[in-house]
């Protein structure tokens, strides 16, 4: 046992132990909530309006004629906010799959090239799925302009891609805007944008600093961890709604942690 | 042979994890291998990201179903433009500096300030007080505000308590919620629950 330990002191990178317990101790949980969710265990989602909405919104969609934007964020797959990227992939899913049966496919744009390709994967399969294989047009996901900084580690800006996005917001006539995933200033540009053409706006994104930004644009603004649960909310599938069910028994046991810290720290056992 | 796509994506997945948290000089080398295809695939998706960029602007000017194919022919000439200068003199080389220093920059710089507007419009719209939680957020900015205005010198305790206390908290439980958020995403994708790569 002391031998293992050490050999686990040894290789684990320095300051790696802390995460690494953590996503050891998550790992059960999520087995246990998928197990428990599989045996219809009672769950009961609070309403997330976004979501909520966007469902209305597609036969709305169909009926008009007019098709849903949605922004997959500035970021791709494989990069350390590839989460965000597949929370708008996840949204992409339902899009796609109700977009195929009436016929009102959404129109996806994005700002990195590794996240076009798994977007047109995604319509593509949609439509092979309902039938009608040769009715899709890959010109529906579209790559607006990749960030001049990629792969060269300097600092990131979307500009370019918030110009050319913005520029359909304003002239296409869209049922709904939604915007999810990885942004950084360019949401604001985006979000008011949508906002001054009066598009019903649903948006989300983890990053903190860009929240406010998404508060003030947004009708439904998705806030945080929100944006995670959309394969739950809108497809209802079994294996995202026990991650959010052990996404919740994590917090409790964080939370219960916390105060129990506090208490023993405020009564000197610690 | 679906299964091909999922085995290969978990394998690589969790090698992945175990050089993200070990230091194994096995691990090192397969993990730098990774990256590294991980670079390559990438300027193949630029590739066809740039493919994609000609086909909806060819499109759009063929079809003319939607506004704007002027501005799509003025994208696909500058495509093109900076594309064969890219080739001819390489990323590096000084006509593409020089295209990157006087049309790029000034252009990004341009729509940088454009900011400042749509967050005067922004803010008026969010904070018109409809509601007691705006309400809270309209003092709470506005204590920031003067807080934060040399000239007045006033509030700076309440300012600092603000940020320091109540918007703290919020943000430290918004960023565990997404710590969570993430990590489960990324189990799901490990253990193949979530395949985006195949049905």
């Amino acid at each position: 046992m002391d031998a293992l330990l050490s050999l686990l002191d040894s290789t684990i990178k320095p300051g790696y132990a802390d995460p690494l317990v953590v996503f050891l101790v998550f790992l059960p949980i999520f087995f246990f909530a998928n197990w428990a969710i599989k045996r219809n265990a009672p769950l009961t989602l609070r309403p997330i309006s976004g979501f909520a909405v966007l469902k209305g919104m597609l036969g709305k969609s169909a009926e008009a004629g007019q098709p849903v934007h949605l922004s997959l964020g500035t970021a791709g797959i494989g990069d350390q906010s590839t989460a965000d990227t597949m929370a708008a992939l996840n949204v992409l899913n339902y899009l796609a799959e109700r977009g195929a049966i009436s016929g009102s496919p959404p129109i996806v744009t994005c700002a990195h090239p590794t996240a076009l390709p798994v977007a047109q994967d995604l319509l593509r399969r949609a439509y092979r799925r309902q039938g009608y294989a040769e009715e899709f047009d890959p010109a529906r996901a579209r790559l607006i302009a990749p960030d001049p900084q990629l792969g060269t580690g300097g600092q990131t800006n979307a500009f370019a891609y918030a110009a050319g996005t913005m520029r359909m917001l304003g002239n296409q006539k869209l049922i709904a805007n939604v915007m999810i995933g990885q942004f950084g200033s360019e949401f604001l540009l985006l979000g008011e944008t949508g906002a001054q053409n009066n598009i019903t706006q649903i948006g989300g994104t983890s990053e903190t600093s860009v929240l406010p930004l998404v508060h003030a644009t947004m009708n439904h603004p998705l806030i945080g961890e929100e944006i995670y649960a959309g394969g739950a909310y809108l497809s209802g599938k079994p294996s995202h709604i026990g991650s959010l069910l052990a996404q919740d028994i994590m917090r409790w046991m964080i939370v219960l942690g916390l105060v129990g810290a506090v208490l023993l720290r405020t009564l000197g056992l610690y | 042979m679906r299964w091909i796509p999922t085995a290969i994506a978990i394998a690589i997945g969790i090698i992945t994890l175990l050089t993200y948290f070990f230091e194994l000089p096995v691990l090192g080398a397969l993990g730098a291998a990774f990256k590294e295809w991980t670079i390559i695939l990438t300027a193949f998706a630029l590739l066809l990201g740039l493919g994609n960029l000609i086909l909806v602007h060819f499109l759009r000017i063929v079809r003319r179903a939607e506004s704007g194919a002027g501005y799509s022919l003025i994208v696909l000439l500058t495509a093109g433009i900076v594309f064969g200068i890219g080739l001819a003199f390489g990323v590096t080389g000084e006509p593409m500096v020089w295209v990157f220093n006087n049309i790029y920059l000034p252009l990004q710089g341009a729509f940088f300030a454009l900011t400042a507007f749509f967050l005067a419009t922004a803010a008026y719209r969010a904070m018109r007080a409809r509601s007691l939680e705006t309400g809270l957020m309209l003092l709470a900015a506005l204590i920031v505000f003067i807080g934060q205005t040399p000239l007045v010198n006033m509030l700076g305790d309440a300012k600092e308590w603000i940020l320091n206390v109540p918007s703290m908290a919020g943000v430290r439980g918004i960023l565990l919620g997404v710590a969570l958020g993430t990590i489960a995403t990324g189990v799901r994708l490990l253990i193949g629950m979530d395949r985006p790569y195949s049905e």
